[in-house]
Parts: structure tokens; C-alpha cells; sequence
């Protein structure tokens, strides 16, 4: 079984900024990182916008600009990276198993540091009824499908979510040509930066409904309308649409370390209760506003972590 | 002109009934055809159910559904063995808070005791609590059942439809029967293209037979050609599903019996591990009605906090509405108007008309449908077989079915040995349920033509994500192996394309 100092879990941000410190910290510790796309860069591949590494760089870049910068780093800092590949298992033994299409592997580690970023809310949870047509994407799905693959997915959307992906994804559509009819928020007030309030919302005129609930999806096959719910008013409001993006917010993804560490949905579990080899880093640990942060928050662990070395 | 498509025996709707009575058919030297008017099998009522073998105590004594019933559950190992699905003989507990649910559980004890069910247990309360220390609550007693078992619905007719074609049964999808004619030796049937939005051409056979297992249209199915006398007035309900990380709330399946007026819950622990919460109060609906109720996720919603407090409601990952064919019996006014009468039938309604035998129908199928289908093909081709002349046995019949791959049920050198051998299994595609590239190539081979019907082969996007993070993949993989374009990939029925093309 091969042994490593340190194995990393999520090529990302935080992932990538990780090894290259741990790196610079302990020149000879043996260090792997792991990743199941086919490059690294995590959600950072899809961010075509800019507003990237005004701190972390000093320099206005757009997300895959960052990706690149970082992924040079970790060529030149011999950091052992395997890509397509899927971590099955993380054992309390201090292995872990992962899957591609070279086999199955398993690997023994002093330190694990989990970079697994976030999942998105989806549908499911937020207790909508109706149908459940085609037409219906999360935000980070749709960026994805539009920004990496360059797929079309529909005319005339609504966005459930106010947040910053939200917001992204709306200017997005519009500089595609399409109508985002609405967006909607539960609260009082938009949790998104207000650079992208002004930027992706107002510059577009897109209205945006406070304190309202989507509560039903009409149409099968394909999505036709919403209806909406004005908390206040108990008014309802049928919005017609092909297209409904889901951005309820994100959820740290944990699910490889679920074992150690229930119950998954607990808003806030307490994160000192996990092994003294195991490290959360980045968006699974939890959610940043930008990704400066993230790259930020990486580098104090590794710098712990090499301390202890 | 070419003379039409012949078919020993037609069987209308490819639902769990309807591929269970076909892979029967092909037991018998007989050409079957199997006519299914959606793009894929399991499509209505099999896909979306509570899931339950019943062990046969819910059931009136001396009825077809009590015997059907018991036997189907002592048989549905076997059968899931012979076809390579999945079955959890998890064991159910009938719950109830007061005396007036103790009468309705006693009554069921007695039932079952005369239907020959083993290993029924009245029990208390408190033994219902330490057998599930999660449910909250009063709870007066219990009515223990071993027996009582699940499967995903869709994985046992998809494998019975697997092994009908590979016993013989030939098929046509997304084919709507629009008319049927008696003629001197059988029948002449007419189908439509249904993959069109405006209706495809038409088609017309010849059957000597016809089983109609059309599930919810049944009665219009079986109108084609008789005068109406049974009609389906469908009933609509509502169910949650949770995320497999809401582990250990439940071992057992659980049947509520409310103490005051109003509809129980039914929890199950599903095959797949997740739980399965509902029915909510049933009410009418149109037939391809699929659509959830507020109300009706609102009274899951108060149900589950009354019995499982513990149970967080934002781990639901999908709700879903099932449809039960609710059969009445109908009569024609001097208008020809039908009447309805005021009770539902409360058994199977299996339908073999004197002057016409050769044309049966399965009407109002509900629960205990799933635990008696292969009871009920049984049931139903053994009436037919006469009218066919009585046909030998097919000596080639194959009554397994291989199941496929499934990595994550697999040991690590289980694996590997996969891997080595189609390194496609070594790539995680969805990862939620860690299903590979092979296993959804697999899926395809095995007929998947949409990314649901990879779903429902293979068990992707069936977890927390609800496939947001691999139905590209998977559509692209669709795609590739049937040569079209990702904009005519389907995420379910026909005409849910859900890519228009590439963005200009």
C-alpha cells in the first residue's frame, strides 16, 4: 500500500492552494492530490466571469484564469495529482480507497484534508409540489451546461435564490439572449455581494421578488409555469416559463466523511469533534463568499499543519 | 401489400403486470407482443408505489386477492432471485395509538391467521418501541409481520420485460392501441406512434389473443371493444423520499393505524436505503395526472413530525404522486351516460367475457398488485391458454435473468476484476449513489433510451442531488451509444427533451 504525508481530497481552490503550501512548508512530505473531473479547477472551470483573486492574486481574474494560476503552482511544486478519480471510502484505519479506470486503490495517509466544496439545495428539499418536468436545473448545473459544455436550455427563466450564483447565472442567461423573467428570494433582502446585485440584476432590469416561495411547477413534459407565493400577502402569482433555476444555496459536501461525522444536515455540526487527522478545507468546511477566502483559509491550515510536522 | 404483424397473443401495457404476463406468455410456444404506448416499461403505476410485498393479512379470507397475495409474498424471493432484483424481507409492524386501532389490528391478526400468514405477532407497545426506539408518540400495540418485504417496483418488471425478450417476446414502444375489431379467429388491432407530438402513423395486427394489463386505462383499453362496465376513477397520493444519509431511523416497514378518523402513514425503509414516507389522503385525478399537492405534502409533513419527530424534513430529496386505478362498476343510462355506481370494487377485477374470451382484462390493479404479479399472470394465462388451443411449452425458456453489475454492492475485488476487465466501471459517474460509466452503458445496452430509464436500469441520480450533477453526463453517453443528438435525448416520457442544442 502506498504511504502519504498528506492526502487531499478536491482539486479546487482549496485543494489545489493546500498542497502548494504544504508544499512550500515541507519540501519533502509526500503529498497527493486527488480529483474526479478531468482537470483540476473544481467549480472554478465554469466561473467565466471575473471578480476572482482581487486579494488572493492582487488582480481582477475570471475563475478559470484563477484555476490556471493555481494549477501552475501545483505542477511546479511536485505535488503527486490524480485526476478521474472517484474516492470511494475514507476509513478510520488512516486509508483511503478510490476508484478509475485503472483499478481500485488503496492508499494510507498521516493527514487527510478534505476539499470537497459543496452541493447545491436541490428541488427535493424545499417542499415545492406539482409536476416534475424537464426544464428545471440548479444554478451551478446550468452554469455548467451553458459555460463548459455551451448548451442551450431554454428561453424564459425564473431563478428561485437570490444569492451570488443566482445572480451570476442570471446576467449569464441575459448575455445569452434570454429572458429571465424573475428572480425570487424568501428573505427580506438579497444575500448576494452587492456588486452582482447591481451588476447582474439591476444592469439587466431583472425584478426581483422579496419574502416569496415557490410553491408549485405546472406543465409535463416540459415546465410551462411556476407558481409563486408573496409570504406576506398570502398572494399567489402564476409565472409562466420554460426554464427554472434552483439556487436555494449550498450545502458543504461531506458525504465521504458522513461516518465520522452525523448527521449530513445539520446546519452547524461541530467540527472539533472530527479525528486529529482529519481537515476540512474550503467550502466544505464552509460555504465563502468569494474564493480568496478559500485559498486564504487553505494556506493557514497547511501552515498548521507543516508547523506540526 | 405485406400481410400484418402476427401475434399469438397481444399483451396491451408494460407495466410490472403487463411484462410479468408477457415473460409468462414466453413459457409457451407462443409469439408474444408486448405494446407499450410510453418511450419505456414501468411508466405508470409500477414506477411510483409504496413498494411493499405484503405478506397477505390486510386481505378478506376466501378471496383471490388473500390467496394471490400470501402466495406472491412466499414466492417473491424466489422470483427476485430467478431475476436477479433486489427484495429486503425487512418485516413490517402495524402500529395504532388507542383501543379502536387495537380492534382494527386485531381484526388484521385473525384475517391473517386464516389466510395461512406465518409468523404474525400481536405485540405492546413497549415492544413496538424497543423494536423501533425512533417512533414517537403512544403506542397502544402492535401487529408484527415478518414477512412483509420491499423492492424498487420497476426493477422486477423491467427485469421480467429483460427476460421475456430474451425468451422470445417481441415489442413495441411508445405504440398507443387506438382500436380493436374482433374477427373470425382473433382479434385486429390498431396501434399509433406516440414518439410524435401530434400523433405518428399507425400501424394495424393481428392477435389471437389479448391481454389487457393497460393498468389505469384499462377500462378504456377494454372499451375498444366491450360495452362498458367497469370504469377506473383514479385516485391520486403524495410520498417522500429521504436522503440515504438519514440512516437508522427505521428497520422495519411501518403501518400507521390512526386512533381518530383520517388516513395512517406508511414508512418504509426502502431496498436503496432511503426512507419512503406517505401515501397522503388519496383524491381523484385524471389518469396521467403525476403532479404533487400541497395539501398533501402538508399532511406528510404533520404526520411525520407527530411519529418521527427526530426526522428532518429538509433531508427530503423528492416528493412524488402515485396513481391507484380505483375500480367502480358502471352502468349506461337511456343517454348512454354511464353511471357510477357508489362503492369501489373492492377486488381485482379480472375481466374474460363469454363470447369473447380471448380478450382479458386486468382491471383496477391495486395494492396487493406488485406482491401478486406473478400470481396474477399466472392467474390470467392460464385462462387464455384454452382459447389458444392449449400451446406446448417453450423447451428454450430461460427463467433467469443475469443481474447486471452493480459496483457499489460489489467488494473491492469484486471490483477490481471489473475494472480490469471494462476499465468504464473504474469511472464514477453519478456520485451520489458512486454508479459508474459501466453500469450506465450497461443500463443502455439493456434498452435505456432516456436518462430516467437509465435511472430506473442502474439506480443514478437517485440520490441526494437528484442527478443535477450527472444528467448531462449520462444524456451525453445516450447520446453517443444511440447516434442522436443531445437535443432529442429525453429526460423521461416522450418529448422531455431538455437541451435544445448547442448555444449560438
Amino acid at each position: 500500500m502506498t504511504q502519504f504525508d498528506f492526502i487531499i481530497i478536491g482539486g479546487g481552490a482549496a485543494g489545489m492552494t493546500a498542497a502548494c503550501r504544504i508544499r512550500k512548508g515541507s519540501p519533502q512530505a509526500k503529498i497527493l492530490l486527488i480529483d474526479r473531473g478531468e482537470t483540476l479547477g473544481g467549480v472554478l472551470c465554469q466561473c467565466v466571469h471575473h471578480g476572482f483573486g482581487l486579494s488572493y492574486f492582487g488582480e481582477d481574474l475570471t475563475g478559470t484564469e484563477y484555476a490556471r494560476r493555481l494549477e501552475q503552482q501545483v505542477k511546479n511544486a511536485s505535488v503527486q495529482v490524480l485526476l478521474c478519480t472517484e474516492v470511494l471510502e475514507v476509513s478510520p484505519d488512516k486509508t483511503i480507497t478510490f476508484s478509475n479506470a485503472q483499478g481500485i486503490q488503496t492508499c494510507s495517509f498521516r493527514h487527510l484534508i478534505l476539499a470537497s466544496g459543496c452541493t447545491e439545495r436541490a428541488l427535493g428539499s424545499l417542499g415545492v409540489s406539482g409536476t416534475r418536468p424537464a426544464g428545471i436545473f440548479t444554478a451551478g448545473e446550468a452554469q455548467k451546461l451553458i459555460n463548459v459544455h455551451h448548451q442551450d436550455i431554454g428561453d424564459r427563466a425564473v431563478i428561485i435564490g437570490s444569492g451570488d450564483i443566482g445572480m451570476i447565472l442570471a446576467r449569464r442567461l441575459s448575455l445569452c439572449g434570454k429572458k429571465v423573467i424573475c428572480m425570487t428570494e424568501i428573505a427580506d433582502k438579497s444575500p448576494a455581494l452587492s456588486r452582482n446585485r447591481i451588476n447582474c440584476l439591476e444592469a439587466f432590469q431583472i425584478p426581483l421578488f422579496l419574502r416569496t416561495r415557490l410553491i408549485e411547477i405546472h406543465g409535463y413534459p416540459h415546465i410551462e409555469a411556476v407558481t409563486l407565493l408573496d409570504i406576506p400577502t398570502n398572494a399567489l402569482r402564476r409565472v409562466e416559463c420554460s426554464l427554472l433555476i434552483i439556487a436555494a444555496g449550498l450545502i458543504p459536501d461531506r458525504i465521504l466523511i458522513q461516518n465520522f461525522f452525523p448527521p449530513l444536515w445539520e446546519a452547524a455540526p461541530d467540527l472539533n469533534a472530527l479525528p486529529k487527522w482529519l481537515h476540512l478545507c474550503g467550502n466544505c468546511h464552509h460555504v465563502h463568499p468569494i474564493v480568496d477566502g478559500v485559498s486564504f483559509q487553505a494556506e493557514k491550515l497547511a501552515d498548521r499543519l507543516t508547523e506540526t510536522i | 401489400m405485406s400481410s400484418p404483424f402476427h401475434a399469438d397473443v397481444c399483451v396491451i401495457g408494460g407495466g410490472v403486470l403487463g411484462c410479468m404476463a408477457a415473460r409468462t406468455l414466453t413459457r409457451y410456444q407462443l409469439k408474444v407482443l408486448l405494446i407499450e404506448k410510453e418511450n419505456d416499461v414501468c411508466m405508470g403505476i409500477s414506477r411510483a408505489n409504496t413498494a411493499i410485498i405484503y405478506a397477505g393479512y390486510d386481505n378478506k379470507p376466501g378471496t383471490l386477492k388473500s390467496s394471490l397475495c400470501v402466495k406472491g409474498n412466499m414466492n417473491f424471493p424466489s422470483l427476485c432471485q430467478e431475476l436477479g432484483v433486489p427484495i429486503s424481507r425487512c418485516g413490517s409492524l402495524m402500529i395504532c395509538h388507542g383501543p379502536r386501532g387495537a380492534e382494527v389490528l386485531k381484526k388484521k391478526y385473525q384475517n391473517g391467521l386464516q389466510n395461512h400468514v406465518s409468523g404474525l405477532e400481536l405485540i405492546s407497545g413497549e415492544e413496538v418501541h424497543a423494536l423501533e426506539p425512533h417512533l414517537a408518540g403512544e403506542i397502544y400495540m402492535g401487529l408484527y409481520s415478518p414477512n412483509t418485504a420491499t423492492v424498487q417496483p420497476w426493477e422486477i418488471g423491467i427485469a421480467a420485460f429483460e427476460n421475456a425478450l430474451a425468451n422470445g417476446c417481441e415489442v413495441r414502444l411508445s405504440a398507443k392501441v387506438t382500436d380493436i375489431k374482433k374477427t373470425e379467429d382473433g382479434f385486429r388491432i390498431t396501434i399509433a406512434d406516440t414518439s410524435v407530438p401530434r400523433g405518428g402513423k399507425t400501424e394495424v395486427l393481428t392477435a389471437g389473443g389479448i391481454l389487457n394489463c393497460a393498468g389505469v386505462y384499462a377500462d378504456r383499453v377494454r372499451e375498444l371493444l366491450l360495452p362498458p362496465s367497469v370504469r377506473i376513477y383514479p385516485e391520486k397520493a403524495d410520498y417522500f423520499i429521504f436522503d440515504k444519509a438519514v440512516k437508522g431511523f427505521l428497520s422495519h416497514i411501518i403501518f400507521q393505524e390512526p386512533e381518530e378518523k383520517g388516513k395512517g402513514l406508511t414508512l418504509v425503509p426502502t431496498v436503496n436505503g432511503n426512507l419512503l414516507a406517505g401515501p397522503s389522503a388519496q383524491g381523484d385525478c385524471a389518469p396521467d395526472d403525476v403532479s404533487t399537492s400541497s395539501e398533501g405534502l402538508a399532511f406528510l409533513e404533520k404526520r411525520l413530525g407527530e411519529l418521527l419527530p427526530g426526522l428532518p424534513l429538509s433531508a427530503v430529496i423528492r416528493s412524488f404522486a402515485s396513481i391507484r386505478p380505483n375500480p367502480f362498476e358502471v352502468s349506461q343510462g337511456k343517454d348512454l351516460e354511464i353511471i357510477r355506481s357508489p362503492r369501489s370494487i373492492h377486488s381485482f377485477v379480472i375481466d374474460q367475457p363469454g363470447d369473447c374470451p380471448g380478450f382479458i382484462s386486468l382491471i383496477g390493479i391495486k395494492t396487493p398488485g406488485l406482491t401478486c404479479c406473478e400470481e396474477l399472470a399466472d392467474y390470467v394465462v392460464s385462462r387464455l391458454l384454452p382459447v389458444l388451443g392449449n400451446p406446448p411449452l417453450n423447451p428454450d425458456f430461460h427463467p433467469r435473468r443475469k443481474s447486471p453489475v452493480c459496483m457499489r454492492r460489489l467488494s473491492l475485488s469484486e471490483k477490481a476484476s471489473c475494472i480490469e476487465k471494462d476499465p468504464s466501471y473504474g469511472k464514477i459517474v453519478c456520485r451520489c449513489e458512486q454508479i459508474s460509466e459501466g453500469e450506465i452503458l450497461d443500463a443502455i445496452s439493456r434498452g435505456a433510451k432516456t436518462v430516467d430509464g437509465v435511472k430506473r436500469r442502474c439506480g443514478t441520480g437517485m440520490g441526494s442531488c437528484q442527478g443535477s450533477r450527472c444528467t448531462y453526463e449520462i444524456a451525453r453517453l445516450l447520446s453517443r451509444e444511440l447516434d442522436k443528438p443531445i437535443s432529442e435525448i429525453c429526460k423521461d416520457g416522450s418529448n422531455s427533451d431538455f437541451i435544445k442544442g448547442d448555444l449560438t
